[in-house]
């Protein structure tokens, strides 16, 4: 993948000439097409190939389900290149999606790049309400994490909040809180809540902000998302616009951002979205409710064209509102997996 | 209405507008009815003797009735067995409400009405009631456990679903079993998700074709009456590209489709195993294991199976079923009207809505 690959790392860098993102998009599809032959073959089916398909919008979205049949691998390169495996939330009963990798540079590169053009804060003095990737080394969310940790907060050990055991460490997260240094928590919604149900009030340090991400469906808790970031804002003591939640799955590489109060997730400029209407398939009229396609170059290993299980409606090119998970569809999500390994303290 | 013979009266009057829901009846089977599950018709009016004593039932009332929205005959069937045994019925519809039972009610003289009540939330005063019949999935059904006081009789119908098992899978079979799988959406637990074919895999495909035109058919001649939710939609749209990926990806699945829309999908699967569909005309085609393979074929939702719709219906066919242990085995094109009689999830219904007590 050397030349395709560099040359997504030079745009998402900004290290060469911007190239337009159709031309890409098509080059990432013929890539993926020639290489992966479980999407190849589900593209043909769709009636799509690289002779056929002349606009990203064109490019057939794999659904997240095809994730979870290892028999039907989405890869672009052989299993024995394999470095890292993503799995999606799920007990033991049930089948998990894998994302396989065979370079996390583009991975790890997103994240970061895609942190910049969000124009999100540096994260100066991170936390993470999560396991570590040790105890959690399939969590596409704990490597996210993991990566900015290495990069804002370096040689810097000990920012794992939830031991292997799956307890919050609270004493740690006081401590930290009387610091008086402004803190970045990071947490899955889930762990927060859980947090604020079984701890007093805690006062982080003004200049605080919190990142939070993922559901809690599957739990008994019947909150809102605007209720839920009231209690959150509230139990730490920050205002609710200082509450970033992140859109993201195990099998895309590129998350979306929106701080509490923005009606919109925005995405790097590397990715696109899609709304379908789904009785259709035909894209949404602007405005419309649908379900949601991310177009997402960075994937550049597996399938870059995902269909989610979220409604949402489209903003623009790569940005949506997200109106939430569909109720039809199974709890999954890499949050969940995190969350999965968090027992309630 | 303090006698049974007031009761019946009062329900036979009311015949045409519930049979469409409860199923056939008339006064001589409602009063067989009452003798097959409580013993005497006039268990509830006097002391019956019953070997060294005498008994007499008593309704559990007033009655609560938890009734979902997939379809409106757990509502009727519910209360009308309510009304039968002499409870007043507290019956709490679902939010958005269930137009034909409400209709019903509308129209319903004093007599009746006054034993009914109905309400869209459940308010304290109810948690008084003497046992409550409760519809639903699981999310509700576990809901309504932590809900209502503990020591209130619950008699739980929980999540089901249904299949059809075809030994001879012509014509006629494709239009009845159009029949059970479309009626009220697909939404009840008694509606057709996956249907068995015998004979192996190209008899179950070719099957699958010959279901294909009667389902497009049965649409054309009954289009849905509403649009689906987009979640509803997404569902379908959804397993037929899951479908789709592993069809051609070579897994020995096949795909038909209403084209435009989601108004019915059929999916060939040589895999058996059972699994509960994304309903609104979705249904999956099977080979029919072999008798001794039936349990470990079909794997565990086998705990869920209602009803099994058979052609031809035979007792020596339903019989290669047995190992499956499914309450209701009945003709194809009638899983989805079940008789006045029947075990509703292999319970006696009347038997659960009264409680007995005894003199020497």
């Amino acid at each position: 993948m050397d030349g395709l690959r560099e040359r997504l790392l030079e745009q998402m860098n900004g290290t060469a000439e911007a190239v337009p993102f159709d031309s890409l998009a098509l080059e990432v599809f013929a890539y993926q097409f020639k290489r992966n032959a479980a999407y190849r073959n589900y593209a043909i089916a769709r009636g799509r190939t690289p002779e056929t398909v002349v606009h990203w919008r064109d490019i057939p979205a794999i659904p997240t389900d095809a994730f979870k049949l290892p028999r039907f691998p989405l890869r672009t390169f052989p299993e024995s290149e394999t470095v890292k495996v993503f799995r999606t939330s799920g007990t033991t009963r049930d089948v998990r999606g894998a994302h396989a990798f065979n370079d996390l540079v583009l991975y790890e590169t997103s994240i970061l790049r895609g942190w910049e053009h969000a124009g999100l804060p540096a994260p100066a003095n991170p936390w993470f309400l999560s396991q570590s990737p040790a105890a959690a080394p399939d969590s596409s969310l704990v490597h996210m994490f993991e990566t900015l940790h290495h990069t804002y907060a370096s040689g810097e050990e000990g920012r794992w909040l939830i031991d292997g055991q799956g307890r919050f460490q609270t004493n740690r997260l006081r401590e930290i809180a009387s610091s008086g240094e402004p803190v970045a928590l990071f947490a899955t919604a889930l762990a927060l809540l859980r947090w604020t149900e079984s701890n007093p009030p805690l006062a982080l340090p003004q200049g605080s902000w919190i990142f939070e991400t993922g559901g809690y469906k599957g739990v008994s808790i019947t909150l809102d998302k605007a209720a839920f970031q009231q209690q959150v804002a509230a139990h730490f003591f920050i205002p609710v616009d200082r509450l970033l939640n992140e859109y993201g799955m195990t099998e895309l590489s590129s998350p979306f951002y929106a701080w509490a109060g923005e009606t919109a997730h925005r995405g790097s400029p590397w990715t696109r979205i899609r709304v379908i209407a789904p009785e259709t398939g035909e894209t949404s009229d602007d405005g419309s409710p649908g379900y949601l396609e991310i177009l997402d170059l960075a994937n550049l290993g597996s399938v870059a064209a995902i269909r989610t299980q979220d409604l949402a409606i489209a903003r623009g090119d790569n940005a949506f509102t997200l109106l939430g998970r569909d109720p039809g569809a199974l709890p999954r999500g890499c949050s969940r997996r995190s969350d999965d390994l968090l027992t309630r303290p | 209405m303090t006698s049974t013979a007031h009761r019946l009266d009062a329900l036979v009057a009311q015949h045409d507008a519930l049979a469409p829901w409860v199923g056939e009846f008339h006064r001589d089977a409602l009063i067989d009815l009452l003798a097959q599950q409580l013993g005497s018709p006039a268990a509830l009016d006097d002391w019956q003797s019953r070997g060294d004593t005498r008994g007499r039932a008593f309704p559990r009332t007033p009655l609560l009735h938890i009734v979902s929205g997939n379809t409106p005959h757990a509502a009727f069937q519910s209360v009308f067995r309510g009304l039968l045994v002499g409870a007043h019925n507290r019956v709490k519809l679902p939010s958005a409400g269930l137009p034909e039972f409400e209709r019903w009610l509308d129209g319903l003289p004093a007599e009746l009405s006054e034993l009914i009540e109905v309400r869209h939330d459940l308010p304290d005063a109810w948690l008084d009631s003497a046992a409550a019949v409760i519809f639903g999935n699981a999310a509700t059904i576990e809901t309504f456990r932590h809900l209502l006081p503990p020591d209130m009789p619950r008699i739980e119908h929980g999540p089901k679903l249904s299949v059809a098992v075809i030994f001879e899978p012509d014509e006629m079979a494709a239009r009845l079993v159009a029949i059970d799988v479309l009626a009220h959406e697909q939404r009840g637990c008694l509606s057709v998700q996956a249907i068995y074919v015998d004979g192996g895999e190209s008899a179950a495909i070719e099957f699958a074709g010959k279901l294909a035109i009667a389902m497009a058919d049965a649409r054309h001649q009954a289009p849905r009456t509403e649009p689906l939710t987009l979640s509803e939609s997404g569902a379908i749209a959804n397993a037929r590209e899951l479908a789709r990926f592993r069809e051609a990806n070579g897994d020995a699945i096949r795909l038909w489709e209403s084209a435009g829309g989601t108004s019915w999908t059929i999916v060939f699967d040589a895999d058996p195993t059972l699994s509960p569909g994304p309903l609104n005309g979705f249904v999956t085609v099977h080979p029919l294991p072999a008798t001794d393979r039936l349990r470990d074929a079909l794997g565990g939702e086998i705990a869920h199976l209602s009803t099994a719709a058979l052609h031809p219906f035979d007792d020596s066919l339903a019989d290669r079923l047995e190992p499956l242990m499914i309450p209701r085995v009945c003709p194809l094109g009638h899983s989805q009207y079940p008789p006045l009689f029947w075990h509703h999830d292999g319970r006696l219904p009347l038997a659960d809505l009264v409680f007995w007590r005894d003199r020497a």
